[in-house]
């Protein structure tokens, strides 16, 4: 037997209910009705308009040699110029190659070992070990790079503990875990998974917590194992916050992550770690180009936007689900 | 009711959102005040930004931003109301209100400290600076103007078509960097303190392999240097005496100038590569830091208290933040020698600091009077002379406790817990300074008694300290300021990065031996491939732009 989510109602999904009483009244009407309510959503909408949607107007400033005292209407129109300058030089690209990599592998692993964790500590019978597994993963969420990435360089440095163990207990040369650029962005990776899975197995536990307990019920009277039961009850009924929390992350695809990496990274390791972010602010070319500030801005936000429409559009498509 | 509450909340809310925006304040100028002896009468208002960091900003009890100590003693003395009209925190949030003021959204103050070239040359461009030559020849009090002729570099920046827009802030040459040896080390291998690269390098190779600290243990290593971000970081765990020892005034990231008078790039010529191969080799043999790659210049400090480096170079003040190996390995001692000299036998040279930042006055303000007369009292602090001897104010940043100068705050009549830094009060960021590369320290050393708040200061720093500021001075001539320092050319703005990324990149790689010496000839001929040779055309069309007016003459500055 299996759950299918697509059938059957799973907790969390409401399409259902949306849009019961909405458009059966004419809008002056309902207006008229429940004005006082209108009235309160107000300062919100002005605070949207003016704080979100009104600074966009300086988005034209991506195709202008933009001068402060000029302002936007004096300044002079470049063209795309700014857009070429991001990709006119190899280190450029390489970088976007590099933020490509470890986003990507940071939102991977950053989804899968967190579900896995959750559903392992969710059978765990003992509460006390289950909360204090929970508290001792989720703690290192809270510290800040700059902390980590100190305790990381001398750890994994070549006099650090890590090497200590590899050389003298196994005999082994030891590893120069940030100064090797084919093993930095592994390091890049583990170690940011190692701050943050606890923080993201948090919601899944949750997600857990809510699943309605005749699902295990009928799947025990209908003879389902331990394995059977995750695999065809409590994966399905996370199936929607999985997606909700993919496509999210996948926002964030060009972030890969400034206050870790330029507290990690060296020369040595320039060709595989650095990412965008770095190199902008090692450039410190956003120092007063507004215009070549805001072209790489717009540039992020662009590709984020694009992702997330698609990864909507796919969730829609074969798990059958609407975030919105 | 329900109504009513809706509607409150509305207009609160509307409140909160509308709070954040307030309107300018009007600029000020007003002429008519004359000046009665040393004094404006009546008192006049220097509008004035401000940068202020960490350590400013805290004030005693019942003083502000613009009501205190300084401002106070300003207007009863000189009839000078000083008052910050834009204030920032951190140098960029400083730098993005002066850009807001150009924009007209905030109003642009009498007096503009400018710390950053580029946005000098925004404001220059912007049309709303004041060009001051005029000013400087008939204003400028002879002792500072004595200042300004010694470091005429520190107009660049603010020089256009021959026009002067600004000044040096306090131009002082800054003090250079000493190398610091564990004495006790060299005493037991029977060593003395190298004077050449040959020299540097058996004692490197003593301390690494001849067990210095007498411990039967191989766990010390010779010399301590970051390259992390640069090989030439200009304050502590700096390599740079090792590149100019082979490359002389050619050192790595900066500009000086050749003989035919042309700007040249230190970190390409073609003697980095001897340097580079020193390096390499050092580091294979593990006399130099293990980590210099991946460790900062702060950061590779550490071996050196820890016991575990013998050498590190860096300005004399290091010593202080690296005593503590004194106290942690019992026997240890640091002793302050000057860098080696370089193969050719001369000496090595290093980067050297004369100003930060610039002073740029609004277009519109015509007091500049009064700006020399503040400023030049507050140089009575610098020349231990006029109202300010020992320090700005008793009980803030001196106090005289039984007939004792004291700049201990713990010490103070009235305790403090830190002293009070009067002299970032008023538009300078620090107290101006006229002690050139350590000009006090080697006055006491030739007996000169303490008597002025300079001398004291000096007097009550540590004896290696003092020493380190001796050398300092006595060896200024190493010291060289980086010949270009105007705002960054069109195509520096776009590839200078990544020509910088490049460099960093192939010196470790090097040095590390994952990329054989020969990487050198490809890097530079990529330097001046990816826009390095149009990079050194813009600075030197910009240089001769500086150099094309005796602006110096045209200030009386000659």
């Amino acid at each position: 037997m299996t759950i299918d989510s697509a059938t059957q109602p799973v907790p969390g999904t409401t399409k259902k209910v949306r849009s019961v009483r909405s458009s059966k009244k004419p809008w002056s009407k309902e207006i008229r009705a429940s004005w006082p309510l209108y009235l309160m959503c107000l300062p919100a909408l002005v605070f949207v308009l003016t704080f979100a949607y009104g600074p966009m107007v300086g988005l034209i400033m991506a195709f202008q040699d933009y001068k402060p005292w000029l302002g936007l209407t004096g300044s002079s129109w470049i063209g795309l110029e700014n857009f070429r300058r991001i990709f006119q030089y190899e280190e450029a690209s390489q970088a976007i190659y590099n933020t490509l990599i470890i986003a990507v592998s940071k939102i991977s692993v950053g989804i899968v070992v967190p579900i896995v964790t959750a559903i392992l500590l969710s059978e765990i019978r003992s509460m006390g070990l289950k909360k204090s597994i929970q508290t001792l993963v989720y703690l290192p969420h809270f510290l800040s790079w700059v902390t980590v990435a100190g305790m990381m360089i001398d750890i994994l440095g070549l006099e650090g503990g890590i090497n200590h163990i590899l050389t003298s207990v196994f005999g082994s040369e030891p590893i120069y875990f940030l100064g090797d650029p084919s093993l930095f962005r592994p390091t890049v990776v583990l170690s940011d998974l190692w701050k943050n899975f606890g923080f993201g197995m948090i919601v899944y536990l949750a997600t857990i917590a809510g699943i309605d307990p005749s699902y295990y019920e009928a799947a025990e009277i209908d003879g389902a194992t331990r394995r059977q039961q995750i695999w065809h009850v409590t994966l399905p009924s996370m199936l929607p916050m999985i997606i909700v929390i993919a496509t999210l992350s996948l926002g964030g695809i060009l972030d890969a992550g400034f206050d870790q990496i330029f507290n990690l990274y060296n020369p040595l390791v320039y060709s595989t770690g650095d990412i965008i972010d770095t190199y902008v602010y090692r450039s410190s070319l956003l120092n007063g180009q507004y215009g070549f500030g805001t072209a790489v801005g717009l540039f992020k936000s662009v590709i984020s936007l694009i992702l997330i429409v698609l990864s909507y559009r796919f969730a829609y498509k074969f798990a059958n689900y609407r975030i919105f | 009711m329900k109504k009513a509450s809706s509607i409150l909340m509305t207009a609160l809310l509307s409140a909160g959102l509308l709070a954040g925006c307030s309107g300018g304040d009007q600029p000020s100028s007003e002429k008519g005040s004359t000046l009665k002896d040393g004094k404006f009468d009546p008192p006049i208002t220097l509008k004035i930004a401000k940068q202020q960091d960490e350590n400013a900003g805290k004030y005693l009890p019942g003083e502000s931003l613009n009501d205190n100590v300084l401002t106070r003693w300003g207007v009863e003395k000189l009839g000078i109301k000083v008052e910050t009209t834009l204030l920032g925190g951190d140098g960029a949030q400083y730098n993005n209100k002066l850009r807001l003021a150009l924009t007209g959204s905030e109003q642009l103050p009498d007096i503009i400290p400018v710390y950053d070239t580029m946005l000098a040359n925004d404001l220059i461009q912007s049309g709303r600076v004041k060009e001051i030559t005029e000013d400087i020849k008939s204003y400028m009090p002879e002792r500072l103007k004595k200042i300004y002729k010694e470091y005429p570099m520190t107009f660049n920046p603010v020089i256009r078509d021959g026009k002067v827009y600004g000044m040096a802030i306090a131009p002082n040459l800054t003090e250079g960097e000493v190398m610091l040896i564990r004495q006790d080390w060299l005493d037991n291998l029977k060593l003395k303190a190298p004077t050449t690269i040959e020299e540097f390098e058996q004692v490197i190779a003593a301390f690494t392999d001849g067990d210095p600290d007498g411990n039967g243990k191989k766990d010390t290593y010779g010399f301590t240097l970051s390259g992390k971000d640069s090989y030439n970081t200009g304050w502590v765990s700096d390599p740079v005496m090792i590149f100019s020892a082979f490359t002389g005034k050619n050192i790595p990231r900066q500009w000086h100038e050749d003989s035919s008078g042309k700007l040249v790039y230190g970190s390409v010529d073609p003697s980095n590569k001897e340097a580079l191969a020193k390096l390499r080799d050092w580091y294979s043999k593990g006399y130099l830091k293990k980590e210099l790659a991946t460790k900062g210049a702060w950061d590779a400090l550490a071996d050196f208290t820890e016991g575990k480096a013998g050498i590190i170079i860096g300005r004399p003040w290091l010593y202080g933040s690296v005593k503590d190996v004194e106290k942690n390995v019992q026997g240890a001692k640091i002793e302050a020698y000057p860098t080696i000299n370089g193969i050719d036998g001369g000496k090595t040279y290093q980067s050297g600091q004369l100003n930060d930042g610039v002073f740029m006055f609004n277009k519109d303000f015509n007091q500049m009077d009064a700006f020399f007369l503040y400023y030049d009292k507050l140089y009575d602090a610098a020349f231990g002379t006029g109202d300010f001897v020992y320090g700005y104010a008793q009980g803030y940043d001196y106090d005289i406790v039984n007939g004792e100068v004291t700049f201990d705050p713990q010490k103070f009549n009235k305790p403090l817990d830190a002293v009070q830094s009067v002299g970032k009060m008023s538009f300078t960021k620090n107290m101006p300074t006229a002690d050139g590369p350590g000009k006090s320290f080697y006055d006491l050393a030739q007996g000169v008694k303490p008597d002025n708040g300079v001398l004291m200061r000096s007097n009550s720093n540590d004896a290696t300290t003092q020493k380190g500021y001796v050398i300092s001075y006595e060896n200024a001539d190493v010291l060289l300021p980086n010949a270009f320092n105007g705002p960054p050319t069109k195509t520096m703005q776009s590839t200078l990065e990544q020509l910088n990324t490049m460099e960093q990149e192939t010196y470790t790689k090097i040095i590390y031996s994952k990329e054989p010496l020969e990487a050198f000839d490809t890097f530079v001929k990529q330097w001046y491939a990816k826009g390095g040779e149009q990079i050194t055309k813009e600075a030197n069309e910009w240089y001769s732009d500086v150099k094309k007016v005796d602006t110096m003459a045209n200030m009386g500055l000659n």
